[in-house]
This record gives structure tokens, C-alpha cells and sequence, in this order.
């Protein structure tokens, strides 16, 4: 199993992208999301998904590297992107810019965006604007195709698993930072566990036929299973939020929402920036979300946890560890990255991992 | 048990709440949410809470006279301190403000504060969606947080803090979103409590941490907390009432959950979306019906006869009391009775249809 230093898994990541035929600076941004997600610890959501990017360029021709993103529609404090299909990270870096430059003038504004294909982790982006000091909060849906999660009450996938992110800055420390599916969990997770031989934990998945399982195969399965939505039995609660995400991400960008229409493959995205200073002082903000933080881990724990966490500190400590550690890359993921730089002509052996 | 028609339960409490001492405006701006949230079936936000406002006014904590004031305001933007009148008055100005700035600008936020308490938080996004926009609402308790434990904790430390969310169909009533973030709201452990009945699993901690089922170890001294919204993936749930305690505490200037009892109040994030800013209005009605008819053509589970979607059995609810009238139980009735009597009222010459 290889480690890579963040900064050669960087410069690996640039060649390989611009070798797909992006612009340098488009190749940057993929490339350093891709890795921010490995330094995060959500490998998923990594350097794993390079091959899959490259499959999109290349064979199923889903992708244009080359695409430029285009503001379709706008008034002062909105706007819709379309990314025109070129890479996700792209369209949605370039929205989130436009976004935070509104929201700075006019104290709030909301920008959507289409025709992105997959815009990574979701994170990213409502991070960028607590980066700028504002509040940032995006929801996202997958388009029209909607097969992965159940409404409640439901046994049949009718919904993506619709994630939304949440950042917000703190005085002295890393942003607030959520991140999270409106599902029970994000499929990756499945696939995660399929690799790994590993059951699932119980109330993640029903079979096609509508069983609870723990078999990651009954979800990839044809028929396939379906995710159940975030809540056990009160599920109607993430089955809301998950129509939440179709109606914003899906409706506000023209991508359209889940009616199991598979052939146009792109998130559909929303967001929203708060200028804080546009709504209160902003050292009363730091103060009360200090207070805050200092309240919620005064409680006791459940036993077996260590302590209480907030949102965004596993990130953080991972970063902290993955920038000094470098990051591990499984075998069969490493493998697949490099068989995918050989099919663009690349030369995997001449790449520094340190 | 009474049963009183929508109308005339309406009279009663705009009577009620003018006889509090609230202008008429105001009177029936919080007596007509009071009843639709008795039409819509959420007994815990409807006339019970009449004797309940009238023990927060008396108490002082509540002033029926106070206006809601804008103290600042932008294009798209507005604060509003509610003064610690009735927060149904405060939150309706901020709906109102909401829908006229997006429809200017595409979108507004609205922040209100020292709002004591809203009611039913579904009510604000759904006035919205009513007016043909999208409505987000967040809300928190102020610096209160003692309800719900951290993800991994076994002490109440945040809000059950509320989100709602509604959104216009062509031709139907909203598709509209109500829930706590927290596995339940406490309004219905006091219900639980009141019927001797016990507690699903999951919901709640006792003092000491443990699983219970029992709703006295919720309000007991020292007391429990609710879990938050997730069993294992609580995480979830834990993140999203931190959010609403950023967006709500924060932006309004109210205040996030730090176990301070002093200044009990909601506090309030509400957001327009203007629809047409963004897409065609017929492109996103096209889309919320074909995606309404794709979720409900699932299968559904043992069991369950239907899929239903959030704002349905609401709906349903209130096309039936509508029609049948709404029921009230015999305690909650005494006491607006009793509540009504204290204030110089006379309940015996209520007309109940």
C-alpha cells in the first residue's frame, strides 16, 4: 500500500488532468479537491475517483475537459451557472466565487448550478465561502435520476442520496464544517464495504424484495436494493430533507429532479451564502458560536466515546495527520490509478510519491 | 370533549387574545395560527397553547402590546427584534418582508429575535410557498440549549431546533416540511406524559445516560435529554441542530445554545427563494409533479398503505376538521376555560359552530 505526500499526489493529479485535456488551472482544481477529500480522511471521495474521471472523459464522453462555465441567468444577488458539462469541480468553484462577490455587496445571495456531472464532495464549496468569512450552505441532488434511496414507508430506490453541506468561520480555528447525505449513508460507503468483504450495519439498506439486509451485494444487486433515508424509524425526517435537496439542487438549477430518468449523469446544486456582518456584529457571531462549542462539549459522554466532537474536527485531524503522514492509498485503488495514466500515455513508474 | 368549528374557534381566540391586551391585528394573527395548527392535526401548537400565552403574559415574559421593529434592513435582508411580543406577530412580518424582498431581488433572508415563541415553525415557509416562492425556516432557542444531547453525549446541550421548509405545486397545496432535528420535539414526551404511555425507543437518555423509555426521566431533576435525529447516525441529526443554532442564534442576533435560562425566546432564519429567478416556473412544476409521482409509484413496505409526502397527512387532517369540526379534550378545554375566565371572559357564551 503506498503513501503519497499530499503535494506529489498534487503534482500526480495535475499531470494527470491536464493530460485529459484540461486547462492547467481547471487540472488544479480538480486535482487539489481530490486530494483536500484524501487529506480529509473521506477517501471516497479521493484520488479513487480519478479513473472513474477519466472513463467520463474519454469512453463515455460525459465529460468536457475543456468546457468553460457560463453564467445562464443573473440579477444582483443570484444567478444560475451552467458548468456545460464540463468538470464538476469546475462549474462549482467558478459558482462559489460568483457567489461569494454577491453575497459580499449585497449581504446575502444564492447561485445554482447545471450540467456539472459529479462536483465531488459537497463540502468543498460552502467551505470556500466560510474561507471568505461568510456563512455558506449547498444542497445538491443527482438531475432526474433518483434510484438510490427509498422514500420512508417506500422499498424501492426513488431519490439520490442528496447531500448538504454547511460552513460557517470561526475567530481562531478551521471553519464549522458539515458535511452529510440526507440518506442513511452515502453509496460510496457500500461500495466501501463491498471491497472490503464487510456487512453493513443493520438499518442501511433493504433488498430489492424490501428485507432489511446487511449485504452490501443486495444494494448493487439486480434488482437492486435500495438506501433507506436518515432516521430509522423516523425517517420521514430524512426522506423531508432528501426532497429538500431534490426541490432546491434540482429545481433552482434547471437540472431537474429524481423521476428515474438515467441519461443525463449531473449533480444538481444550490447555494447560499450569509454575510454574517449583513445580519449581526460579527465578534458577537465568534463569541456565541465559541459559548456554543464550549457548551456542547461540557456534556458527559455515552460510554465508549472518548468526547464530543463537532462537525468538521474529524476532517481537521485528519488533515492534520494525512499532511504530516501522507496519505495511504490502498493497492487496488492505487492499481487502477495507475493502469488509467498508462491508457492517457502516462508513466506511472517516473511518478514521486514523496 | 368539545368539538368546535374552525371559525368559531377562531373567534374565540382572537376574543381571547384581544382581551390579553393584543391590538386586533395581532390578536388574529396568533389565534388563526393557533387553529390552523388544529386543523392541520398538531394539537400540542394549537388552542392548548392559548392558556399557556396567557401564563407567559401575565408572567411578564410575553408583551401583547409590543411591535416588532426593523433594526436593520438591506435589498434582500432585514433583523427584526420582535420586542418579547408575540412571536407569531414578529414572524409574520418576517414572512411578509421575506416575500416582497424576493420577489424584488430573487431572495431574502429575514432574522428575527426576542421572539418568545413562533409556534409551529412549518407555518412561515408555508405563507411563503402560498405566495408561489420557496421558504426555508430555522429556528433555535436562543442561549437556552438543555433539551438535546451531542451526538456521543448523554446531557442536553442544544435546542430541539426546528426546520421547515415548504414549496409550491401547480396545482395543489404545498409540499411542506416540519421537523425537529432532534428525534422528537418535547411537546410530544408532555403529550406521552400525559397519557401514562411509554416512549418509542431511542428518543430519550435518563440522567445517567441510559436508553429509556420512561418520559418522567425527561422532565425529572436532574433531568434526561432527547436524542438527536439519527440512533447510530446521530451525527447527522447533531450537525444539523448546530446549524440551526449558527443560522438562527447567530444571524439573529439572539443568540446559540449555552444553557443560559434567562432569556428563554425563539429565534429565526427565515429565506425566500423566488422561483423565477432561477428557472421556469412551469420547467419546476413540471419537475416537483414528475418527481411527486415518481416517489409515490415505490413500493411500499408492510404495513404501510401509502407513500406520503411531508405536508400530506397535514392536509388531510385539516380537509377533515374542516368538515367534522375540531376536537379538543376535556382538560385542554377547562383549562382555556378557566384561562379565559381569569381574564374576564365568559366561555359560557362561546358559540362553538
Amino acid at each position: 500500500m503506498p503513501t503519497v505526500t499530499a503535494d506529489a499526489l498534487r503534482s500526480i493529479g495535475y499531470a494527470f488532468f491536464e493530460t485529459l485535456g484540461c486547462r492547467p488551472e481547471d487540472a488544479r482544481i480538480v486535482a487539489d479537491h481530490l486530494v483536500q477529500s484524501n487529506l480529509y480522511g473521506h477517501d471516497s471521495h479521493g484520488v479513487t475517483l480519478m479513473p472513474m474521471y477519466a472513463r467520463a472523459v474519454r469512453e463515455e464522453q460525459r465529460v468536457d475537459p475543456q468546457a468553460v462555465p457560463e453564467i445562464a441567468r443573473e440579477h444582483p444577488c443570484t444567478a444560475v451557472v451552467d458548468a456545460n458539462h464540463g468538470f464538476g469541480q469546475v462549474g462549482a468553484a467558478f459558482a462559489t466565487e460568483l457567489l461569494i462577490q454577491k453575497a459580499q455587496q449585497y449581504g446575502i445571495a444564492s447561485v445554482s448550478l447545471r450540467n456539472t456531472s459529479h462536483i465531488g464532495r459537497v463540502a468543498a464549496y460552502p467551505l470556500m465561502v466560510a474561507e471568505a468569512g461568510l456563512i455558506g450552505l449547498i444542497f445538491v441532488n443527482a438531475g432526474r435520476m433518483g434510484f438510490q434511496v427509498a422514500p420512508f414507508g417506500g422499498i424501492d430506490g426513488r431519490l439520490g442520496t442528496n447531500p448538504l453541506a454547511f460552513a460557517a468561520p470561526r475567530r481562531a480555528d478551521a471553519p464549522f464544517l458539515v458535511d452529510m447525505t440526507s440518506s442513511a449513508v452515502a453509496d460510496g460507503k457500500i461500495f466501501l464495504a463491498a471491497n472490503k468483504g464487510m456487512p453493513l450495519p443493520e438499518g442501511w439498506i433493504v433488498d430489492a424484495a424490501g428485507n432489511p439486509s446487511t449485504a452490501p451485494e443486495d444494494y448493487f444487486g439486480d434488482p437492486r436494493g435500495a438506501v433507506l433515508p436518515l432516521g430509522g424509524p423516523l425517517g420521514h425526517k430524512g426522506f423531508a430533507l432528501s426532497l429538500i435537496m431534490e426541490i432546491c439542487g434540482g429545481g433552482l438549477s434547471g437540472q431537474g429532479m429524481s423521476q428515474g430518468d438515467m441519461r443525463v449523469m449531473s449533480n444538481g446544486v444550490h447555494i447560499t451564502a450569509f454575510d454574517i456582518e449583513q445580519f449581526t456584529d460579527k465578534e458577537d457571531f465568534y463569541r456565541e458560536l465559541e459559548a456554543l462549542i464550549s457548551h456542547v462539549k461540557s456534556s458527559r459522554t455515552a460510554p465508549g466515546v472518548d468526547e464530543i466532537v463537532v462537525p468538521g474536527e474529524p476532517e481537521y485531524r485528519s488533515e492534520h495527520e494525512r499532511a504530516q503522514a501522507g496519505i495511504p492509498i490502498d493497492d487496488t485503488t492505487w492499481e487502477k490509478i495507475c493502469t488509467a495514466a498508462r491508457d492517457i500515455g502516462l508513466d506511472p513508474t517516473a511518478w514521486e510519491l514523496c | 370533549m368539545p368539538t368546535v368549528t374552525a371559525d368559531a374557534l377562531r373567534r374565540i381566540g382572537q376574543g381571547f387574545f384581544v382581551a390579553l391586551g393584543c391590538r386586533p391585528d395581532d390578536a388574529k394573527i396568533v389565534a388563526d395560527h393557533l387553529v390552523q395548527s388544529n386543523l392541520y392535526g398538531h394539537d400540542s401548537h394549537g388552542t392548548l397553547r392559548m392558556y399557556e400565552y396567557a401564563q407567559a403574559v401575565s408572567e411578564g415574559g410575553v408583551r401583547p402590546q409590543s411591535a416588532p421593529k426593523v433594526i436593520s434592513e438591506g435589498p434582500c435582508t432585514a433583523v427584526i427584534d420582535a420586542n418579547d411580543g408575540f412571536g407569531q406577530v414578529g414572524a409574520t412580518l418576517a414572512a411578509n418582508m421575506a416575500i416582497e424582498k424576493a420577489r424584488q431581488h430573487g431572495l431574502a433572508s429575514v432574522a428575527l429575535r426576542r421572539a418568545s415563541h413562533i409556534g409551529r415553525a412549518g407555518e412561515y415557509p408555508a405563507m411563503i410557498a402560498r405566495a408561489g416562492l420557496l421558504g426555508m425556516a430555522y429556528v433555535n432557542f436562543g442561549r437556552l440549549g438543555i433539551q438535546v444531547a451531542p451526538f456521543g453525549g448523554i446531557d442536553g446541550r442544544l435546542g430541539t431546533n426546528p426546520l421547515a421548509f415548504a414549496a409550491p405545486r401547480r396545482a395543489d397545496p404545498p409540499i411542506m416540511v416540519d421537523m425537529t432535528t432532534s428525534t422528537v420535539a418535547d411537546g410530544k414526551i408532555r403529550v406521552a406524559t400525559n397519557l401514562g404511555q411509554p416512549l418509542p425507543e431511542g428518543w430519550i437518555v435518563d440522567t445517567e445516560g441510559n436508553p429509556s423509555t420512561d418520559p418522567q426521566e425527561y422532565f425529572g431533576d436532574p433531568r434526561g435529554a432527547i436524542l438527536p435525529l439519527g440512533g447510530p447516525l446521530g451525527h447527522k441529526g447533531y450537525a444539523l441542530a448546530v446549524m440551526m443554532e449558527l443560522c438562527a442564534g447567530g444571524l439573529s442576533g439572539q443568540g446559540m445554545a449555552a444553557g443560559d435560562p434567562r432569556a428563554p425566546a425563539n429565534a429565526f432564519l427565515l429565506t425566500a427563494y423566488n422561483i423565477g429567478h432561477f428557472t421556469d416556473m412551469d420547467f419546476f412544476y413540471d419537475e416537483v409533479e414528475a418527481m411527486v409521482r415518481h416517489v409515490k409509484s415505490s413500493r411500499t413496505m408492510p404495513g404501510v398503505a401509502e407513500i406520503l409526502l411531508p405536508g400530506e397527512p397535514e392536509l388531510r387532517t385539516e380537509r377533515e376538521r374542516e368538515r367534522t369540526g375540531i376536537p379538543i379534550d376535556n382538560t385542554t378545554w377547562e383549562k382555556v376555560c378557566a384561562s379565559a375566565r381569569d381574564i374576564g371572559l365568559d366561555p359560557g357564551k362561546w358559540e362553538l359552530s
